[in-house]
């Protein structure tokens, strides 16, 4: 009975945490400030980039949600670094590819892939895929929807019409500030899920967890579709 | 979630930790869209798009955050744009003053802070004097602006009270002179007073017809 409580408060409070995603950083784009400032900028600038990449992540809920996804049952370190590994992988070479190459794409579409990035990893959480018959790479898949997370990045930086002086650094500044954005990220998504581990229930909360991450992924398909069928 | 905790948990890296029941899977994913469904429509809807086919948004207020403007620059007593109490008019008259002592007064009917433009020539020397006849009082409460003698005057003014307010021209030379004045105000009416004893109101024109800009050589 204790357990059945508590997971449904672990729902409602997820539930809560996605009711108020478009009240804390609507759209998850750049904010009007720091894209005020990245106009102003003529040449390189590898310090406020880093600092840009790693907001963007910390800040970047649909990034953070695929993330916890990710690493919900890896419990070994080596596992850890593997998968994310590959997401870094794949959202580099977009994130580089994408605003190097100047490659056209919607930012509401990408985005709607992102969410069904989290709609998936936490269907595959919940044993979806075993229970469907179809075993899907977990590790190919990592690795594909960094490729849209990757894009994701790039269509929010193409927004900001970047000087084409010092755009290689900063760009690779941006993506090493991700980077450190991610690592930080992970170490409290670690303690916390590490933690969570430890306690009794873990795994009779992790399908009802799963269940709301999954929620959330669907939100944020069903946000950015019709953002862009209305935009 | 009780069908997904009837199942036995699986040690492994990546792989999930259980094989839910189809009964509990295809529940809980059915959750999971109902659930998301509605927080889009009930509430990530109206306060994004403004889309909001149940009304919660009206209701809770959140239609608001997708219709919010920059907040609107009110101009004010004090700054340099100003509100005008009346609409914008203008106005052009002209007058015949008989010589030796000939006269005419010319006021417009402004409400407290209504500003006037104007311009006036006249085609001789004349004697003019701005006065209000400030409204509801006795004919000693007016004041007197500006006083002189020449024949054009160009300006702004803007009324301190209620009442008519305006020229008095004069003619004290040998020759007939016409004066002519120009103004543009928030003014909703004008009165002559003829040096014979005599009155009259005029209406004064609301809206002025546009030039094509468009078309000027």
């Amino acid at each position: 009975m204790k357990n059945h409580t508590s997971a449904i408060v672990a729902l409602a409070a997820c539930i809560l945490v996605a009711a108020l995603f478009p009240e804390t950083a609507a759209g998850h784009g750049v904010s009007p400030r720091d894209a005020n400032f990245v106009q102003t900028i003529t040449g390189v600038a590898i310090g406020p980039f880093l600092y840009l990449g790693a907001k963007h992540m910390v800040t970047g809920y649909d990034h953070l949600l695929f993330l916890v996804g990710v690493i919900f049952f890896l419990y070994r370190l080596k596992d850890v670094l593997l998968y994310v590994s590959l997401f870094t992988l794949g959202h580099s070479i977009t994130l580089l590819g994408g605003v190097l190459g100047n490659v056209p794409a919607n930012a509401h579409l990408i985005d709607a892939v992102i969410g069904l990035s989290v709609a998936y990893k936490a269907f595959e959480n919940m044993g979806g895929f075993e229970r469907v018959g179809v075993h899907p790479n977990t590790r190919a898949a990592v690795m594909v929807f960094g490729l849209f997370h990757g894009f994701g990045l790039a269509t929010k930086l193409q927004e900001l019409a970047l000087p084409q002086n010092g755009l290689v650094a900063n760009i690779i500044s941006f993506n090493i500030g991700v980077e450190l954005g991610q690592f930080l990220a992970l170490t409290a998504i670690l303690i916390a899920l590490t933690y969570w581990r430890t306690r009794i229930g873990f795994l009779a909360h992790a399908f009802a967890t799963n269940t709301a991450l999954m929620m959330g992924g669907f939100m944020l398909m069903g946000y950015q579709l019709t953002g862009y069928f209305v935009e | 979630m009780s069908d997904a905790r009837d199942i036995q948990p699986v040690a492994s890296g990546a792989v999930p930790a259980a094989i839910p029941a189809t009964r509990g899977l295809a529940k809980a994913t059915a959750i999971a869209l109902v659930a998301a469904a509605i927080i889009l429509v009930t509430l990530v809807l109206p306060a994004e798009y403004g889309i909001d086919p149940l009304g919660t948004g009206a209701a809770t207020g959140l239609i608001g955050l997708s219709q919010a403007q920059p907040p609107p620059i009110v101009a004010s007593e004090s700054g340099p744009v100003r509100p005008q109490p009346a609409d914008y008019r203008v106005d052009t008259r002209q007058f015949t003053l008989e010589p030796f002592g000939g006269y005419v007064e010319y006021k417009y009917e402004l409400e407290p802070g209504a500003a006037m433009l104007y311009t006036w020539s006249a085609t001789g020397v004349v004697n003019f004097d701005f006065h209000t006849e400030p409204e509801g009082l006795p004919p000693s409460a007016s004041d007197s602006f500006e006083r002189g003698t020449a024949s054009e005057g160009r300006g702004s003014y803007v009324s301190p009270y209620a009442g008519i307010h305006g020229w008095f021209w004069q003619n004290d030379e040998e020759d007939v002179v016409t004066v002519t004045v120009t103004t543009a105000g928030f003014y909703t009416g004008a009165k002559e007073f003829r040096d014979d004893g005599s009155t009259e109101d005029y209406p004064v024109q609301t809206r002025v017809l546009p030039s094509q800009g468009s078309s000027a050589p």
